[in-house]
């Protein structure tokens, strides 16, 4: 036992072998339980913070190998003790049982008949993965984990639900407040910096643009100051309600009358006791600008700021201020080009309608402006990127390894990386990104194809489903398993349909872009395209606009619906607007030449590697980069001679959050073949897009009139135009048109439709329909007779979560006339949906029923 | 149990970062060379005590006995061809010199060792860095001429001594010098890197048509 502590402190390198040790069970538990109490008390205290947290990662990383099982190397399942006293999962002792009849460790002759549960052990394994969770996990995995248990056990009174909530809405309030009083700060700042700056320009020439430029910047810094006072009046009412509502019940009454004369008196107590600090901190800030009045104005500002805060808060909160005005004088350029080129433009805008312009004034603040300040809010919340974690992927195991394409799927859990190395990998987020660079990463799934990879694409609807294009030119389904082998060169991209869930698109080196449906094997649209096609997308609010480039081009990637942001191997992104024709923003900044290099977009973010190793990001209105971040490179002597070989191949955001994945290509570029692209060709993005649009809106025209006929009675048509005008339903009943959801459903219930496999699908367009209706109800209950048990299954369960008792009732109705009811999975599902939808006694009708029989 | 594919990533990774040069045959994990470095008499033993227990555990057939040959293989560098089975954990995986070596339990042709923890008595606690970093450097510094695959070799060390010795470092130097490595052994390696090659020359062939 003593032994094993000790270990526990000495980053052990040996330790791999000694796993071979055998570790008797009673040793493990034991000193498993003194680990748990001992260690978080130790390690709380004594250590210092930073070092704090890689002992503790080392610690956990121990006592996780003491109870690890020594077949395969990971931590316990349902632990077995042999007779002669070892303990294995129980699956890795039966199977080597099967294989030998002897001890893993000390050969000892085994069978099955010699083997017992650990329940002990168990018990403590359950607890550590508990502990584990509880140590890893976000603050805010930490509250649903407390919200379901208090859903499971203990009951929580109203009023103290109330009281929880009050809580987290204060907080959220104060966080917005604090946000929204730095992201004016640093507005005004910006503003005078800029004064300043054209004050000096003005004395040199005297030119008529920055004098309407003063204008506008005086304008804006009055409507700012109006805005900042109106905040801290607002911070001053609530403090002085907090002082209230915090301090004890009885004075507060006696207070409560003279409650604004002791809040003045407080503050002006903090303001003297405080005001040499906040000196010193300003200190700091004055520097970058000349201007002396804005300086007594800001500090001014800075004063009300500490009072009101509490002290620490504010400190933290002015050096993220600091941090961010850095950020300003390293881009002050660009960030004036777009200031005056918003607010010309609003200008511009408002001097003709001249009724808008009063509504503006009254509300003091320009639209321009308004604009610019939430782009200097986001443009500066961010400064650097910061690994959090490193993921080698099957560079070990592979020769060749460029990771093509990196994906999150639809809840952002799992993302899956696919490559050269003929491999698709599925790597789970939360355990990747927690653990040590020394640990190894296994993939969740595997997936062997037969050539090399050149992008993924999740399912946005189905978890399950990916689709992946290769260098031969197949698309494949993943799940489904189906493969379309119709692109006779090498297949470049493919992307799901984010509206309508069966539907992809691909394009490829044999300039077709081609639309395919889950539901069948031939593509349901082709495009010929004058030259090769790198990259396709769905846009993301509508089904039937599809985004191609040229050969030039080798990324485009939707930001909304209607801005479009395209990478070239010119090293420079462009952001365009899909309605106009020339590019809004040109981004310049990163290397990129000859190879796919990755690209990605977020709300306001566009991130994309370089041939330099790095990878850079790009608010959408700025166009130098806003962070970037060199790849490090693991061997030294790798980093000395050809760190220009490698380059990022993939990067992916995790939607509408700041975490990023990129991969590059290290150590294995003299393997892979080296694309090279031409630039030339007069083709521009937007040119093929517009073409494009107006290609699918031929084929809504043709598939229109289909629709009108009675679908799920009429005669069969050729399954083309119907996986069209199935697609379109789909995006409309989705707006909203419950007329045509119903169609929808009726020839996917009546198995019209494509023949196999429909029924889910069906099922799940309808857990999807907002309000159903009796009708819809009838139609899926009439499918539902026609085929056994499943389905209907499956409609229990919608039915359950969409908590709609009348609905589930119409349901077992039906069921009890097909005489279904006994089936047990039935009633399974059946008990659970009344007991959800409140109905207990028909639960407990249902229940008992088996029994008496 | 977890997948035995995730043990078999497990031990290739733990290999590799033991500082082992692998060198994948197929994408497969299956199969790949490791470069195995002559053991000198210092090797093992002490820091795998552990192991060693299990070794030399009562009921398994141990299968050398103490002639401390030395460092006579230090200095030699052999690419070693490792095979996984499908059950990998709970079978042994398949080992075998591809330079030629001078031993009496590996046989001189095929390069395929003899040697029962690799063999009958392998067990599934053994990972690939217990073969390369005690079972191999054991078995070359405790031959077992007594149950031997190379019957001449056996017979040269029982009947003379230094005559084996001799010969083993002959075979060191003139089939295990480190230079070599990687680059003489098996048509396999250089077949692949020909297609290699092909492929690459394929893609500038895409890549250089002229656009319409």
């Amino acid at each position: 036992m003593g032994g094993s502590s000790a270990g526990v402190l000495v980053p052990s390198v040996s330790k791999a072998d000694e796993m071979g040790a055998s570790v008797t069970p009673l040793a493990v538990s034991s000193s498993e339980t003194t680990d748990v109490a001992g260690a978080p008390a130790a390690d709380g205290k004594t250590v210092p913070d930073g070092s704090r947290d890689a002992a503790a990662v080392e610690e956990d990383a121990e006592r996780d190998r003491d109870l690890f099982c020594s077949i395969c190397m990971g931590v316990m399942k349902a632990a077995f003790l042999t007779a002669c006293g070892h303990c294995f999962c129980y699956m890795c002792i039966v199977t080597h049982l099967n294989n030998k009849s002897d001890c893993p460790c000390c050969g000892n002759y085994l069978t099955k008949s010699h083997l017992y549960p650990n329940f002990l052990l168990n018990k403590l394994l359950k607890k550590q993965c508990v502990h584990q969770i509880a140590k890893s996990a976000s603050p805010i995995e930490h509250l649903r984990v407390a919200l379901k248990q208090i859903d499971i056990g203990c009951e929580m009174s109203v009023k103290e639900l109330d009281g929880l909530l009050s809580l987290l809405s204060e907080k959220k309030r104060r966080m917005e407040q604090q946000e929204a009083e730095m992201n004016m700060q640093i507005l005004l700042d910006f503003l005078h910096s800029l004064r300043t700056k054209n004050l000096e320009e003005m004395n040199e020439v005297d030119h008529i643009n920055v004098q309407t430029d003063m204008q506008f910047i005086k304008e804006d810094i009055n409507a700012v100051e109006k805005h900042r006072a109106e905040l801290y009046r607002v911070r001053e009412r609530y403090s002085v309600k907090l002082c209230m509502l915090f301090d004890d019940p009885i004075p507060t009454k006696l207070w409560s009358p003279t409650a604004d004369q002791h809040n003045s008196i407080l503050v002006s107590n903090s303001r003297n006791s405080r005001s040499s600090l906040v000196r010193t901190g300003s200190d700091n800030l004055q520097i970058s600008s000349n201007d002396v009045t804005a300086q007594l104005n800001h500090q001014e500002h800075q004063r009300k700021d500490v009072f009101s805060g509490s002290e620490t808060s504010s400190l933290i909160q002015s050096g993220r201020v600091i941090a961010r005005k850095r950020k300003i004088q390293a881009q002050f350029k660009e960030l004036q080009e777009c200031y005056l080129q918003k607010r010309r433009l609003g200008a511009s805008q408002l001097h003709h309608p001249k009724e808008k312009v009063n509504a503006k004034v009254r509300e003091g603040y320009h639209a321009g402006l308004e604009d610019f300040q939430s782009i200097l809010t986001t443009f500066t919340k961010y400064s650097r990127l910061r690994v959090i974690a490193e993921l080698r992927h099957g560079d070990l195991f592979h020769s060749a390894n460029i990771v093509s394409s990196i994906e999150f799927d639809r809840d952002d859990e799992y993302f899956a990386t696919a490559g050269v190395s003929k491999r698709i990998k599925v790597f789970e987020f939360s355990t990747v990104s927690l653990n040590q660079p020394s640990e190894v990463n296994c993939p969740v799934v595997e997936l062997a194809t037969q050539s090399k990879l050149s992008c993924l694409s999740w399912n946005k609807y189905s978890k399950n489903v990916i689709a992946s294009s290769d260098y031969e030119g197949i698309v494949t389904v993943w799940d489904s398993v189906m493969e379309y082998e119709e692109h006779e060169k090498r297949a470049w991209s493919v992307d799901f349909s984010r509206t309508e869930p069966s539907m992809l698109v691909s394009g490829s080196d044999d300039c077709k872009v081609k639309v395919w449906s889950t539901k069948q094997e031939a593509s349901v649209i082709n495009i010929d395209m004058k030259a090769n096609i790198c990259c396709v997308q769905y846009n993301p609010g509508s089904s039937v606009h599809v985004a191609g480039h040229w050969k030039a081009v080798s990324y485009v990637k939707f930001l909304s619906t209607n801005e479009l942001a395209s990478a070239s191997t010119d090293s420079t992104l462009q952001l365009w607007d899909v309605n106009g024709t020339c590019p809004v923003h040109t981004f310049v900044g990163h290397t990129n030449e000859k190879h796919f290099v990755g690209l990605t977009v977020n709300n306001e973010y566009i991130a994309c590697g370089s041939e330099t190793n790095e990878v850079c990001v790009y608010h959408k209105a700025i166009l130098t980069p806003a962070a970037r971040h060199k790849f490090g490179s693991s061997d030294l002597h790798d980093a000395e001679d050809d760190a220009g070989l490698y380059f990022i191949s993939a990067v992916c955001w995790k939607s509408d959050s700041p975490t990023m994945l990129a991969a590059n290509s290290q150590g294995t570029i003299k393997f892979s073949p080296v694309i090279l692209f031409g630039l030339q060709n007069g083709f521009t993005a937007v040119d093929f897009h517009v073409e494009f649009v107006t290609l699918s809106c031929e084929i809504v025209a043709c598939s229109e009139d289909k629709v009108h006929d009675p679908v799920d009675g009429g005669a069969p048509k050729p399954p083309r135009t119907k996986a069209s005008s199935h697609a379109l339903l789909v995006v409309k009943a989705n707006s909203d048109v419950p007329a045509l959801g119903l169609l929808l459903l009726s020839p996917s219930a009546a198995s019209s439709f494509h023949g196999h496999g429909s029924m889910e699908y069906a099922c799940k367009l309808f857990a999807h329909i907002a309000m159903p209706d009796l009708f819809m109800w009838n139609t899926m209950i009439r499918c539902a007779a026609r085929r056994p048990r499943q389905p209907s299954l499956f409609l229990f369960k919608a039915c359950a979560k969409l908590s709609s008792a009348t609905a589930g009732a119409l349901f077992h109705a039906a069921c009890v006339k097909l005489g279904s009811e006994s089936d047990a999975f039935l009633r399974n599902a059946l008990n659970n949906l009344h007991a959800r939808c409140g109905d207990l006694a028909i639960a407990m009708v249902l229940f008992d029923g088996p029994a008496k029989k | 149990m977890s997948s035995p594919s995730k043990r078999r990533e497990m031990d290739l990774m733990k290999l590799m970062m033991s500082d082992y040069k692998v060198e994948m045959v197929n994408d497969g994990m299956q199969e790949f060379f490791v470069d195995f470095h002559g053991p000198n008499e210092s090797t093992s033993f002490t820091t795998h005590e552990s192991l060693m227990l299990v070794l030399f555990r009562p009921r398994s057939e141990v299968s050398w006995i103490s002639f401390p040959a030395s460092g006579l293989y230090q200095g030699g560098v052999w690419r070693v061809r490792v095979e996984l089975p499908d059950a990998y954990p709970y079978k042994s995986p398949s080992i075998g010199f591809v330079n030629k070596m001078y031993h009496p339990n590996v046989d001189e042709m095929s390069g395929s060792v003899c040697l029962d923890v690799i063999n009958q008595t392998w067990s599934p606690m053994f990972d690939l860095v217990n073969v390369f970093e005690v079972f191999l450097p054991q078995l070359l510094l405790y031959p077992n001429p007594s149950d031997p695959l190379n019957g001449e070799a056996a017979a040269l060390m029982m009947r003379d001594r230094p005559a084996y010795e001799e010969k083993v470092k002959e075979y060191c130097q003139k089939y295990a010098k480190p230079e070599d490595i990687g680059a003489s052994p098996e048509d396999k390696l250089s077949d692949e890197e020909l297609s290699e090659d092909e492929y690459d020359s394929s893609d500038e062939q895409v890549v250089g048509k002229p656009d319409p």
